[in-house]
């Protein structure tokens, strides 16, 4: 059986400067799979060179033995808090509604099957009254629960989430967990970029270390320990409170 | 002079009612086009556009053809110059589109000062709706329709490739062949507000209505329908008093609809600037 991502020696260089380098992993069906990694350490990138939206200096990527065109619209996008436009005109239930339009194709609307979807998308994250609200009044919890609705109605086979948890209080944290836990388990696979160690090392099944290059892959509890954290962000004595090993 | 005398003419004469029903097409398309480029933070790129057609122009009177091909051949050259210059130098895209717009447009007015014979610069700069021909009226519909359908058949596709081009491209849209053909679309529309607006001054009639929508409302349909009754509310206005006190079209249209723009952000109930300084709240916050 192939692999649900499998990455292949990706190099990204931007004007001769190598942001990633030979980045070679692979995930299979259903897991839970946090990328951890300094501030610069090219998580992001990672993510949207792995989507073709950046382009690859080297390196293959192929999700379930196929190239990315045959899989596009199974994959679930979930951007960075700061790349959108929250002044936007545009309300929750639109904004989840996105999520349909993948499978849609050109020209055809969304109809009445589809806003069912995006209802049912938002039940599911506990946002059915906000439906008619514009994304600005909202909290960050119940924003980023927004996104994850859209990914929902996309029905997606593979989800990437940029930082999901960012800004998110407690109660949405909880939401949010339990709904990607659920997707694991139904086979799905999520790459989840996340600054907290220690969440990664509890929630989440495996653990891609990066700073440019691979530093490690494999189960979350064996790979979010002291030593190898404290090489990971180059610091000599980690603090005591952020992981223990 | 007055309303009464304006109507008349409007029952008994042919120019003027062309000049209506054009204005009334500009100030559609100007707003729904508008809305777009507002959302997508092209209002530079817009301006840049419209003045890189009248090289366009200037050409297109000289070898005797039809001002559109002439003018979308030099829009999209022009877009395509500011991409090139700011991807392969250090110079960031607003100095880049300063640099390749302002060029075009030079170049147009020397190239319509050569072809004086044909047109006057004044009116292809700032527009005199009197001198709307039944021809220019048909062209003008013709854009009308032609931007209108382009809105209604990719409305899904314009809204994700504004709000979210990331995950646009993420499943597979092509973002930029999106880009420029919102930018075919401006230098079709530019053309076609020629006559009424003008070139210098077009900007204006795709920025302001839009922008005044946007303080209005928080959805997106709603915005484009708002926008483009102000563009016809502007454009309108800019024919009444240009017949009644012989004004410039363009210049009038213009400040009518920055009137309206200022109204709506003193007063717009949600994001206008006076509650906001007594310190009311229209309805609802961020709730937690």
């Amino acid at each position: 059986m192939s692999a649900a991502v499998e990455v292949r020696d990706l190099t990204v260089a931007y004007e001769g400067n190598i942001v990633l380098d030979r980045v070679t992993f692979s995930v299979g069906e259903g897991a839970l799979v946090g990328i951890v990694g300094p501030n610069g350490a090219g998580k992001s990138t990672l993510l949207k060179a792995i989507l073709g939206l950046i382009p690859r200096t080297r390196g293959s990527v192929q999700f379930f033995g196929r190239d990315l065109d045959q899989v596009r619209r199974g994959i679930a996008y979930m951007p960075q808090r700061s790349d959108i436009d929250w002044d936007f005109p545009i309300t929750v239930l639109e904004t989840v509604l996105i999520g349909t339009y993948p499978r849609l194709g050109w020209l055809r609307r969304p109809g009445k099957r589809e806003v069912a979807k995006a209802y049912e998308a938002l039940e599911r994250v506990g946002m059915e009254k906000y439906a008619h609200r514009q994304i600005r009044r909202l909290s960050g919890g119940q924003q980023q629960r927004m996104f994850i609705a859209r990914a929902l109605a996309q029905d997606p086979v593979l989800l990437f989430l940029d930082e999901p948890f960012a800004g998110v209080d407690a109660g949405s944290e909880r939401t949010i967990l339990s709904i990607l836990k659920e997707l694991r388990d139904e086979g799905k696979t999520a790459l989840i970029i996340h600054h907290d160690l220690a969440k990664v090392r509890e929630h989440f099944d495996e653990a891609l270390l990066l700073n440019r290059s691979l530093y490690g892959h494999g189960p979350a509890g064996e790979m979010v320990t002291r030593d190898r954290v404290a090489e990971l962000f180059d610091i000599p004595i980690l603090q005591q409170a952020e992981v223990t090993a | 002079m007055g309303l009464a005398e304006f109507i008349d003419v409007l029952l008994n004469y042919k120019f003027m009612q062309h000049a209506l029903v054009t204005s009334v097409a500009v100030g559609v398309f100007c707003g729904v086009a508008g809305s777009f480029i507002v959302l997508r933070g092209m209002a530079l790129m817009g301006d840049a556009i419209s003045h890189a057609v009248l090289p366009g122009v200037a050409i297109s009177y000289m070898l005797g053809a039809n001002l559109f091909y002439g003018a979308v051949a030099t829009g999209l050259l022009t877009a395509l110059g500011i991409g090139y210059v700011s991807q392969n130098s250090r110079i960031k895209s607003d100095s880049a589109i300063g640099i390749v717009f302002s060029a075009a447009f030079a170049l147009g007015v020397l190239l319509i000062a050569h072809a004086q014979s044909a047109t006057n610069l004044n009116n292809i700069l700032f527009g005199n709706v009197l001198t709307v021909r039944e021809a220019d009226m048909w062209r003008t519909l013709g854009v009308g329709v032609f931007v209108l359908l382009f809105v209604v058949l990719f409305y899904k596709e314009l809204l994700v490739s504004s709000f979210d081009p990331t995950m646009a491209a993420a499943y597979g849209l092509p973002t930029r062949v999106i880009h420029y053909a919102l930018m075919v679309l401006l230098t079709l529309v530019t053309v076609a507000s020629l006559q009424t607006v003008g070139v210098v001054l077009v900007v204006a009639m795709l920025v302001t209505p839009a922008s005044t929508a946007y303080l209005l409302t928080d959805r997106l349909s709603v915005m484009l329908w708002l926008a483009a009754l102000f563009g016809v509310v502007s454009s309108v206005a800019g024919l009444y008093f240009s017949f009644v006190y012989n004004l410039t079209s363009g210049a009038v249209i213009v400040l009518v609809a920055a009137v309206l723009f200022a109204l709506a952000f003193v007063f717009s109930p949600r994001h206008g600037v006076l509650w906001r300084r007594l310190g009311l709240n229209w309805k609802g916050g961020v709730e937690s």
